[in-house]
């Protein structure tokens, strides 16, 4: 017995529908809440580094405008690298319980920004406006609007707190999660109770024989496997090379080409993903066309 | 010939790049100074060597076999 395949490619009035399930997204308004988040947790964290005598003005201000272009220009990844270079260098020695929570609050920071930035970033890519716009939009709308505009705006304000909330407590679960693996590490204790500088790093000396054995026995296993997998390799069939051979100039000399057809893959198995649900109400199954397009 | 080359010029990255891990074992082994963040750095820098090395052998053999048979290339 067969079962009724319907189209893998839905028609336009599906489509159309599908399209009105799709809660409508308020852009503008979200944009305008990351660009004053970033403003703020950009002050926040400039505020942070001035406080402290070590960093130099120099690299104050390299910081500022690492932070300012990543609004338009950079992304999140520079002023990670950057942080990484500030942490390493030049952290203070700092002594106490304050100090603990000081950094962790710090790091806490650091990540909101790169959160909060990351995200204006996005919606900025979707509406095509800057910032300055942006800004100029939230000062001359604000003044003259209806009242559903302002109760639509206050549902997008709600839930744009909500997702921002919901990022603030996944972000602290993993810096405290990154705090207990730190506080695992064997590391030698400095004199004193306060935290050790990046000179003064050093681990306990078996910590540093266990580094030794594990990096010999992986030379050991890269060597094993290097013979291994060259001496199979040669045992390719003519057809096998050819499809190995085609499949690595199509990464390298057409990527564009490559691009596209991964983009079509994605697309299709989307699609193949709505189709149980919209066929599940006419009573149709459609395991075998799902499996089918997923190939 | 050309694919000889290659070849032999992946068997040398490959050969660099386990140089390099071993380089990096002696940073983490001086009882001294134990260097294991340059340590790392090095490893990092011996895996993508690797990775090109793996590359050109397995591109230069696998074309090798096609020129060897090229009626296994018909479909």
């Amino acid at each position: 017995m067969t079962t009724p395949r319907p189209s893998p490619v839905s028609s336009k009035p599906q489509r159309e529908r599908v399209a009105d399930r799709i809660p409508a997204v308020d852009a503008d308004l979200w944009q305008h809440v990351y660009l004053i988040l970033t403003a703020m947790v950009g002050l926040l964290f400039v505020w942070t580094l001035s406080a402290t005598d070590d960093v130099s003005l120099p690299l104050r201000l390299i910081f500022l405008a690492v932070l300012v272009l990543t609004l338009n220009r950079w992304t999140a990844a520079v002023l990670l690298g950057l942080i990484q270079v500030q942490l390493l260098f030049l952290e203070p020695p700092a002594v106490g319980v304050i100090a603990h929570i000081g950094g962790f609050l710090w790091i806490m920071l650091t990540l909101l920004l790169v959160l909060v930035v990351s995200r204006y970033r996005t919606l900025q890519d979707r509406t095509h406006s800057a910032g300055f716009a942006a800004i100029r939009h939230l000062f001359g709308h604000g003044l003259n609007r209806s009242r559903t505009e302002a109760e639509h705006e206050w549902f997008n304000l709600l839930t744009a707190l909500k997702n921002l909330l919901s990022g603030v407590l996944k972000i602290a679960v993993c810096a405290t999660v990154a705090a207990v693996v730190l506080n695992a590490f064997p590391v030698n204790p400095v004199p004193g109770e306060r935290l050790y500088t990046y000179r003064e790093f050093s681990l306990i000396p078996s910590g540093y024989r266990l580094i030794r054995l594990s990096l010999t026995l992986f030379a050991v296993f890269l060597v094993s496997w290097i013979v291994i997998n060259e001496s199979v390799w040669r045992r390719l069939s003519p057809r096998q090379a050819s499809v190995y051979l085609r499949s690595t100039f199509l990464n390298w000399v057409h990527r564009d080409l490559r691009m596209v057809i991964l983009k079509r893959m994605k697309i299709r198995r989307a699609k193949a993903r709505k189709v149980p649900s919209m066929s599940r109400q006419d009573g149709f199954d459609t395991t075998v066309a799902v499996s089918d397009l997923e190939d | 010939m050309l694919f000889w080359i290659r070849e032999i010029v992946g068997w040398l990255l490959v050969a660099v790049s386990l140089a390099l891990v071993w380089v990096g074992i002696s940073f983490v082994s001086d009882p001294e100074s134990p260097r294991v963040v340059e340590a790392g750095l090095l490893l990092f820098a011996a895996m993508a060597l690797l990775r090109m090395g793996i590359l050109l052998i397995r591109i230069s053999t696998a074309a090798r076999i096609c020129l060897k048979e090229p009626n296994g290339t018909n479909r």
